[in-house]
């Protein structure tokens, strides 16, 4: 029962991140009808950004949560940054064209990682702790920080599951990515509306960098290995599914969190992928997909 | 006999072989395999695109066709051809049987799976001991009397296969493959077994991704897992984009170009990724139809200046 | 080929379809349908939008499988038999929409209907170029299908289908599109499909003067049922078909 529960909790500490990545992911998907190889990179840079500006922020007198709060919002306004460059100046030419913005975007990655790699150095970069200290959940043992992480983490998915259900711009999101065609003859502008599917999605990798800043790796590359999980998650979830996002992004932390704890991250990673396979034999078009 | 232009062939291929004869020294070598081989696989990378799919598992081929010639020749010192062909052999039945069971599913779920296979191949092999695992297989060498030949070598087979691609894919056969992308629904009421022709295309791109594969465990001498991750096939799909996809060689274009790029770009350390990620994005925003598509408008605005020449209608990129 | 080869002496019908439904989730979209087709005849299938034409060409064709119901295609029980075995059979079929390769050629377009009934270049060669001096298309078979105008596609679609030399070519709306003399020259077409060939057409079309000119037999689909069959003069006058469907309405 005790690792019952502690492996639940990982799963949603993994799962967290995962998911705020792959609803980014799959809304692009769902809009654009593209993969986006950039996407680690606007998360990985938020992560950069704030172990970059957190450290002098503090120095200049503000305590540690609030200098994390500011390095933050910087981050996550330059990530927005860079990724209304890429949209503007790449991205835009290939929506739906799937191979071409394929290469397109991997050239960028490749491009952002040299600039990434020469600008932040490639070594690891640590982030102080914001909420140090440790508690138990029905006996089960996490930091308060992770904790914290996953309910910003719970917040933000729950946030963002409602506004695309009730507001305007969330049902023309919705609209656009069922079908495109017939949402502009009923009028909702296409290329606005991509633009904004894919800032928001921007904006929630940014903030998953955010998050995870405090608690993992900071490094120029860290994008790419999350980029392709969650790659996995939103396919097996259904491209284009805000709740096959969610429940592909669990999928691939439960089993990373039962895999790591059994044996060692690299089964675990095997095992992901030959659930990937599986899932997609049996359910073609994803846990929840649709066409 | 539909034309195969077999005269450019030859003498392409003479061409092809003079370089490798001309050129001496390790340098050299090296680069002019690694070209080959890259436009081997940029090759085998596009053949399945004949049936409207991304293969992501040719990376995973590329590894097998390597690991084949490494434990014939460095575990079990068997003889070249043995060596060379194990890899591929392999290759056939298992992307036969990987075929059939996913060529039933298309568009970017089966780009997932082959992704997902690659990488679970790869990670295989890494926990390989007796095929040394994350360090990888090193002492696989072709014999003495290949040593120096190896740069002619290697182009004879790529060009010998390269040519097989294209006349397969001229053929009634490589018709078909072409009518099922465009339109499966219409091979299959005439009665054409449509995952048939799927997996058959898949085995006959594959085997050369093996072969690949093999000749650069021969080439480099000492293989790893890393070597054959998903940056292959990603790599390979770049060669054949930006050479252009409407033609073989597209590919080949593609692979000489950027593998040579890629090559004068390592000399430059970090700026390896300006040069090489600056290329692709420049290539894709300019150049949308790869150098073929930039060569065939330039011709088309050259030649005839008055008349309008109807393009061959691009291939429409599945969905 | 000639008309013996596909000629069944037993006077048996070449497809029969006994209460054939189709449920797709909550909509049902053919709710008991017979339909028989017979040896050398030319069949009109018509009805109004969304009365089920092209599900039940899907269904005999076998692209869906029938929820309930029983189909029997040249003589052996075909419910539920993939697409695929239905075409190697015999029954080929053209669809309603792009039912031809954009990027190839017309007469590789032609070749693809060929590959699995012969084989050797000479002799498909030689069947597409039968094919396409019937159908009219001799002049364009190097020109890619996707730059061809409407009714030369149509065209197209009809003659990748029929170089399979189908015992029942099954033609879904062909006629859409095309001009008053395409349409003619496609009826003798039709015509000489039948009388040279001995293939049997079952036909969806909305162009009524068409079906009426052309078709031995029609049978009207109304709301996934059959409404009435028997000769054009029958159904024609038939007031129920005439209510639902073709009453008050000028005939084009």
């Amino acid at each position: 029962m005790q690792t019952a529960l502690q492996l639940l909790l990982t799963t949603l500490q993994i799962g967290a991140v995962y998911i705020l990545f792959s609803l980014g992911l799959t809304l692009i998907f769902g809009i654009m009808r593209v993969v986006n190889f950039v996407h680690g990179h606007f998360f990985a840079l938020s992560a950069l950004l704030v172990s970059v500006f957190m450290p002098p922020v503090i120095s200049a007198g503000f305590s540690v949560p609030l200098a994390y709060v500011l390095a933050g919002s910087a981050a996550i306004a330059g990530s927005l940054a860079l990724a209304l460059a890429v949209y503007k100046f790449g991205l835009s030419y290939f929506q739906r064209d799937m191979e071409g913005a394929f290469i397109f975007t991997m050239g960028m990655a490749i491009l952002l990682d040299g600039v990434f790699l020469w600008l932040f150095g490639g070594s690891v970069r640590p982030v102080p702790q914001i909420i140090t200290g440790n508690t138990s959940i029905l006996g089960a043992s996490v930091s308060v920080q992770r904790l914290a992480l996953c309910l910003i983490a719970a917040l933000v998915t729950v946030l963002l599951y409602w506004a695309l259900g009730a507001t305007k711009l969330g049902k023309a999101l919705r609209a656009v990515a069922a079908d495109h065609e017939a949402a502009m003859l009923q009028g909702i502008p296409y290329n606005r509306i991509a633009l904004t599917g894919f800032l928001l999605a921007a904006f929630l990798a940014a903030f998953a960098g955010v998050l995870i800043a405090p608690v993992s790796v900071v490094s120029p590359v860290m994008g790419t290995d999350y980029l392709m999980k969650t790659f996995v998650a939103i396919i097996v979830g259904g491209l284009g599914s805000v709740r096959g996002a969610i429940v592909g992004a669990l999928f691939v932390g439960s089993i990373e969190a039962v895999g790591g704890y059994y044996a060692d991250a690299s089964t675990a990673t095997i095992a992901v992928f030959v659930l990937v396979i599986l899932v997609l034999l049996i359910r073609p078009k994803g846990l929840l997909g649709h066409a | 006999m539909r034309d195969l232009h077999v005269p450019w062939w030859l003498a392409g291929a003479t061409v092809a072989i003079a370089i490798t004869l001309s050129f001496k020294g390790a340098y050299a070598a090296s680069l002019m395999n690694l070209v080959a081989i890259a436009a081997l696989i940029a090759a085998s990378m596009r053949f399945v695109l004949l049936i409207g799919e991304l293969s992501f598992a040719t990376s995973a081929f590329v590894g097998l066709g390597a690991y084949g010639a490494g434990i014939a020749t460095a575990l079990f010192d068997w003889p070249f051809p043995v060596a060379l062909i194990l890899g591929p052999l392999a290759v056939i039945v298992v992307s036969a049987l990987f075929g059939y069971v996913t060529l039933r599913i298309k568009g970017p779920y089966f780009m997932l799976i082959g992704f997902a296979f690659t990488e679970a191949v790869r990670i295989s092999f890494t926990k390989v001991n007796a095929i040394g695992g994350v360090t990888g297989l090193p002492g696989i060498f072709p014999p003495q009397f290949l040593d120096s030949w190896m740069p002619t070598f290697v182009a004879l087979v790529v060009i010998g296969l390269l040519f097989g691609l294209y006349a397969v894919e001229k053929s009634d056969f490589g018709k078909t493959l072409v009518a099922i992308r465009d339109n499966e629904d219409i091979a299959r009421t005439v009665g054409v077994d449509v995952l048939a022709f799927k997996v058959a295309c898949f085995v006959i791109a594959s085997f050369c991704a093996g072969v690949a594969g093999s000749l650069q465990a021969f080439v480099n001498n000492v293989i790893s897992p890393s070597d054959f991750g998903f940056l292959v096939a990603s790599f390979a799909l770049a060669y054949v984009k930006i050479g252009g996809e409407s033609s073989i060689f597209g590919a080949i274009t593609g692979a000489i170009f950027l593998s040579l790029l890629g090559s004068y770009a390592l000399g430059f350390g970090a700026g390896e990724h300006f040069i090489y990620g600056g290329a692709m994005v420049l290539a894709m925003l300019l150049m949308p139809k790869g150098f073929i598509g930039l060569f065939a408008t330039l011709r088309a605005r050259y030649s005839r200046p008055a008349k309008a020449t109807p393009l061959a209608a691009k291939p429409v990129a599945a969905q | 080929m000639s008309a013996s080869t596909h000629a069944r002496s037993d006077g048996a019908p070449l497809l029969r379809a006994v209460g054939l439904t189709k449920r797709f989730g909550g909509l049902v979209a053919v709710s008991g349908f017979d339909l028989e087709v017979r040896q050398g005849e030319i069949l009109g299938l018509i009805g109004p939008n969304g009365a089920g034409k092209s599900t039940t060409f899907n269904l005999i064709s076998g692209f869906i499988k029938p929820s309930a119901g029983s189909l029997e295609v040249f003589g052996r029980d075909c419910t539920g038999t993939s697409a695929t075995k239905i075409s190697r059979m015999g029954l080929t079929r053209t669809f309603q929409h792009g039912s031809y390769m954009r990027s190839l050629t017309v007469r590789d377009n032609i070749l693809v209907g060929t590959v699995h009934w012969l084989s050797g270049r000479t002799a498909r060669n030689r069947r597409v170029e039968e094919t396409a001096a019937i159908l009219g298309l001799s002049p364009y078979l190097e020109a890619i299908a996707g730059t061809l105008p409407h009714g030369i596609q149509r065209l197209v679609s009809i003659a990748i289908a029929f170089a399979a030399r189908p015992r029942l070519l099954c033609l879904d709306e062909p006629l859409t599109g095309l001009n008053q003399t395409e349409v003619a020259s496609t009826l003798d077409v039709f015509q000489s499909i039948r009388r040279d060939f001995g293939s049997t057409i079952l036909l969806v079309e909305h162009n009524m003067k068409a079906v009426m000119a052309v078709c031995d037999r029609i049978v009207v689909l109304h709301h996934g049922q059959q409404l009435a069959s028997g000769t054009p003069a029958e159904v024609r006058s038939n007031p129920e078909v005439i209510a639902a469907y073709l009453g008050g309405r000028h005939e084009h």
